[in-house]
């Protein structure tokens, strides 16, 4: 700084106080730097993006682009995206297991059932590419659910080709029928918002409005519990 | 199912519908929740006849029966069929009133009738407890109504209208409940009982 006087010597150090601070309180607010993505589809847990209330609503980002909510470590390594930090500890957690209200074969079970398939079996799936938890919530047999295995492990949140609000929220069963000894149908309605899939390394985005949807799923018992046997919508928008 | 019960509810039905179709004419489109008490707390009976030693406690409603959802619709349907049980074997009839809307005439009758016949000094002894085999069927219309079925069955019972009474035994059979519920607050209470 040869040449420069001591108040603009002065003024730099303050300038660059000022900002040590501001790494420092930014650091500590938003805790360690997430981890960087792994390989798609693993099982392995991440750690999600940061809580941004606004992460996943970018569902007009390029294919080259973060999405919302995928910050940057500071050795450049993109974050896994969220579309929100409801689903943090969705990623955080690994694949999810079937809860104790899940399992029976009675009405609430196949209530409770088909809220964790969505909410957070077919979610996770979404958000990380790993189709563990639906596989095991589903017969061999359904067809959708094995599609949505396949079509979710290419495109998904962990690979930066499904951007924006893409999970299932506001999930709410509407009737269980118990149709069979060992068969039941349940009316579930739920909503994604807009979100971008890439369905194609190189392809350009496809834009989805996302929505409402009504379904009328099937389960089927396998022993003790219910496990999804078919999906079919009745209403809004197909997967 | 229990004569007595059986008629309560076939007087339920017609009063319903002749309820109905006066509410027609008046109104298309009334809530089921309208003149609804919300029930806040679970209340024990202060005066039970007095019957059998072997009388159950009276029911409380489970945790579960809290929302308005299908898992809340069948808590709260399987809960009202205990307290209807009480009411059986005890003539009391608080539970039944209290978790029922006021609308629900075959509530009411049912109460009516159970509460008339244990004041006289008439009993209802033997299996009154309904044994539910499957809960077939729970559908949320709208967001204030469930319809709820359930397939259920009834044991040997003998009803005395009075003390001298002649007993009538009634053999015990498995029917259909269709149970219809509405919405009050944060809870589903009883607005129509029926037997398929």
């Amino acid at each position: 700084m040869n040449g420069v006087g001591p108040r603009v010597r002065w003024a730099a150090s303050a300038v660059l106080a000022v900002v040590a601070i501001w790494l420092v309180l930014s650091f500590t607010r938003h805790g360690p730097a997430p981890v960087a993505a792994r390989d798609v589809g693993t099982a392995a847990p991440v750690t999600p993006a940061t809580g941004d209330p606004a992460a996943g609503d970018s569902a007009s980002a390029g294919p080259g682009a973060t999405a919302s909510g995928g910050a940057r470590t500071s050795a450049g390594a993109t974050a896994v995206p969220t579309p929100g930090s409801a689903s943090a500890s969705l990623a955080q957690n690994g694949a999810p297991l079937r809860p104790d209200a899940a399992k029976g074969l009675g009405v609430a079970s196949a209530e409770s059932f088909v809220r964790f398939y969505f909410g957070e079996a077919a979610n996770y799936l979404k958000l990380t590419g790993d189709g563990a938890a639906v596989r095991a919530a589903s017969s061999p047999a359904c067809r959708p659910c094995t599609e949505d295995v396949a079509i979710f492990a290419r495109t998904n949140g962990r690979n930066h080709r499904l951007m924006g609000d893409y999970l299932w929220k506001s999930i709410e069963v509407r009737a269980v029928r118990i149709t069979g000894a060992r068969s039941a149908a349940v009316d579930v309605d739920l909503r994604r918002g807009r979100h971008t899939a890439i369905e194609k390394p190189g392809a350009k985005p496809t834009s989805h409005p996302g929505g409402p949807a009504s379904l009328t799923v099937t389960l089927i018992a396998v022993g003790d519990d219910w496990q999804m046997f078919d999906m079919a919508l009745r209403v809004g928008e197909p997967s | 199912m229990n004569r007595t019960l059986a008629a309560c509810l076939a007087l339920a039905t017609v009063a319903a519908l002749t309820a109905c179709d006066e509410k027609s004419t008046a109104s298309q489109s009334q809530s089921p929740t309208a003149g609804t008490s919300s029930p806040t707390a679970t209340v024990t009976p202060t005066s039970t006849p007095s019957v059998s030693s072997t009388i159950a406690p009276p029911p409380v409603p489970p945790a579960a029966t809290q929302g308005l959802t299908v898992t809340a619709a069948e808590s709260f349907a399987r809960f009202y069929l205990e307290a209807s049980d009480y009411l059986v074997a005890t003539g009391d009839a608080k539970l039944v009133r209290l978790w029922a809307d006021k609308s629900c005439i075959a509530c009411r009758n049912f109460a009516n009738q159970y509460e008339a016949m244990y004041r006289v000094g008439g009993s209802v002894t033997g299996d009154t407890r309904t044994k539910v085999l499957q809960v077939t069927q729970v559908r949320l219309i709208r967001k204030d109504t469930a319809a709820v079925l359930i397939r259920a069955r009834e044991g040997r019972q003998i009803e005395r209208g009075s003390p001298s009474a002649s007993p009538t035994t009634y053999a015990g059979d498995t029917f259909t409940w269709d149970l219809t519920l509405a919405a009050a607050g944060n809870h589903w209470v009883m607005f129509e009982m029926e037997i398929k």
